[in-house]
């Protein structure tokens, strides 16, 4: 119960402080579309070939893993910038309230609460219900703008599409899904916040939004299926491509990393001296 | 009848030791003070008996019940450590329904008596970040002071307040002894300690290094009055304008 009270109030305490993350996941979810449209036509083919996974799969598209060999021999290194944005704003999103709260007015709710487990489990389930709410409407975003560009309403990508995605894979078969994708979003981001989080409330904020970056950056350049960014790249997804990392083992990872996370986290805060009172918020 | 106990409570924080060998004792209808100057322990002490630390050494209980083994806080317990520390974008009324969200039987009706009890317009509806300092301290004793708790934990509460401040303390103290609840006040001032406990500590260097036992019927108020006697004009003025807790 104590912890349901505490989660009401980060839900109406906390909903300031990421209102303008989530305003930016729709904004985020509108320019890929329109990035995706324009890769569409830049194509040549008719915009109305294309589906809505389609739009998701170029939002979701990175360049292939770094490959020593062709490093040494002096190809350039491509870095997909635009994948790392969604990612970069939503990690930014949960930096400030935890740790301003614990410091601020919210220790007195620690206090009435009676438990330091209720607060750091509230707050785990505050960050979830972000990841959450941002995806919900960086998706919207993007789907409406593809409706609008005239997309085909299908969660399969077309044959054009998979054409235009970098894949690993030599094995392409048209007629995938993304669903597989748009689902581990939030289980993925949500584990990787939570890590974030428990690191945020201990050490500093910093160290803990570069750890997550840091990680989804390697995830970028190399394909292994224990780096989590991995399962959120379209050409790298099973839903897409068959010899792609399956969902489950995407799902499965961003549970094991959660359960840690919060475990390590509330064993933080358990003992940590919580110096409330130290700022306003 | 409940009883606070500390026992040796020591603790090191970055390699300076800021509690060591603390000891003390509280219980129902009881008020201890804890004088000394900037860097002596104070503050640390009171995070220790609310459970916001835990010890390296020593120990604090609460009705026998540990904290940081059986307990993580001082349960029913009203704090105000440090600075007021609430939320800018809200009004004093809805900075303590949050607070009172988390604990039962705490109704608006209370909430409006505690904010109209230390000086403060439970109608105004200026945001927090409005307030002068001393309407921010004002507004942490409503807090500390809101549900009934059975220890109320301050520290430095006059720090931004008018004279009037010393006549909130003497009517917060005498509605601690009437509930039969407990507090531990912090002030450098030992004025303010006076007007409100039966027993001062001093500390040093997170050391006790004297225990005063303060009579209530001789009791010496601020400025040498007694606190037995007719109020300052301004105070007077100023306890008829709130109501009472």
């Amino acid at each position: 119960m104590r912890t349901l009270r505490l989660y009401a109030r980060d839900l109406r305490v906390g909903l300031p402080s990421v209102r303008p993350y989530l305003v930016a996941a729709l904004v985020l979810g509108v320019v890929h579309g329109i990035a995706a449209a324009g890769n569409c036509a830049y194509s040549g083919n008719d915009l109305s070939s294309f589906t809505f996974a389609d739009y998701v799969a170029l939002t979701f598209q990175f360049a292939n893993p770094v490959d020593l060999w062709l490093l040494i021999q002096g190809r350039p290194l491509t870095i997909t910038f635009p994948w790392f944005f969604s990612f970069a704003v939503l990690f930014a999103a949960t930096l400030e309230y935890p740790r301003a709260d614990l410091l601020g007015a919210g220790y007195r709710g620690v206090v009435a609460s009676g438990s330091r487990w209720a607060w750091w489990i509230a707050k785990c389930a505050w960050v979830c219900t972000v990841a959450a709410a941002f995806w919900v409407l960086l998706f919207a975003g993007l789907i409406l703008t593809a409706w609008a560009f005239g997309a085909q309403a299908s969660e399969f990508m077309s044959e054009f599409a998979m054409i235009m995605v970098p894949a690993s894979s030599s094995t392409r078969y048209p007629g995938m899904s993304m669903v597989p994708l748009m689902l581990l979003t939030v289980p993925i981001c949500a584990s990787m916040m939570l890590v974030q989080l428990a690191v945020s409330v201990r050490v500093e904020r910093m160290p803990g939004y570069l750890l997550c970056m840091g990680v989804f950056f390697a995830s970028g350049m190399v394909e292994h299926p224990l780096l989590l960014g991995n399962y959120l790249i379209s050409g790298r997804s099973a839903g897409a491509y068959v010899e792609g990392l399956p969902m489950n083992d995407g799902l499965a990872l961003s549970l094991a990393v959660a359960w840690i996370a919060v475990a390590v986290g509330g064993l933080l805060v358990s003992r940590m001296t919580i110096y409330g009172g130290s700022r306003d918020e | 009848m409940s009883e606070l106990i500390v026992r040796e409570a020591e603790k090191t924080v970055r390699g300076i030791k800021v509690l060591d060998g603390v000891s003390l004792s509280c219980s129902s209808g009881q008020i201890v003070g804890l004088c000394g100057a900037n860097g002596s322990g104070k503050t640390m002490l009171l995070r220790a008996i609310t459970g916001l630390m835990y010890l390296d050494r020593g120990f604090v209980e609460y009705d026998g019940k540990r904290l940081g083994r059986d307990i993580d806080f001082v349960p029913h317990g009203g704090v105000l450590i440090e600075n007021p520390a609430f939320l800018g974008r809200y009004t004093a009324v809805d900075n303590l329904r949050f607070i009172a969200a988390m604990s039962d039987g705490v109704d608006m009706e209370h909430i409006r008596r505690c904010v109209a009890a230390v000086g403060l317009d439970p109608d105004d509806r200026r945001r927090y970040r409005q307030f002068s300092l001393g309407m921010r301290q004002r507004l942490g004793i409503a807090a500390a002071i809101m549900g009934r708790p059975r220890l109320v934990v301050l520290d430095e509460p006059t720090n931004a307040l008018d004279e009037s401040g010393f006549d909130l303390m003497g009517r917060i103290a005498a509605d601690i002894r009437r509930r039969g609840a407990m507090a531990i006040v912090a002030s450098h001032d030992p004025d303010v300690l006076r007007c409100m406990a039966d027993e001062i500590i001093r500390m040093k260097d997170g050391r006790v290094i004297e225990c005063e036992t303060v009579r209530r019927a001789g009791a010496v108020g601020p400025a040498g009055a007694d606190a037995t006697s007719v109020p300052r004009p301004s105070a007077r003025r100023y306890a008829r304008e709130v109501p009472a807790l």
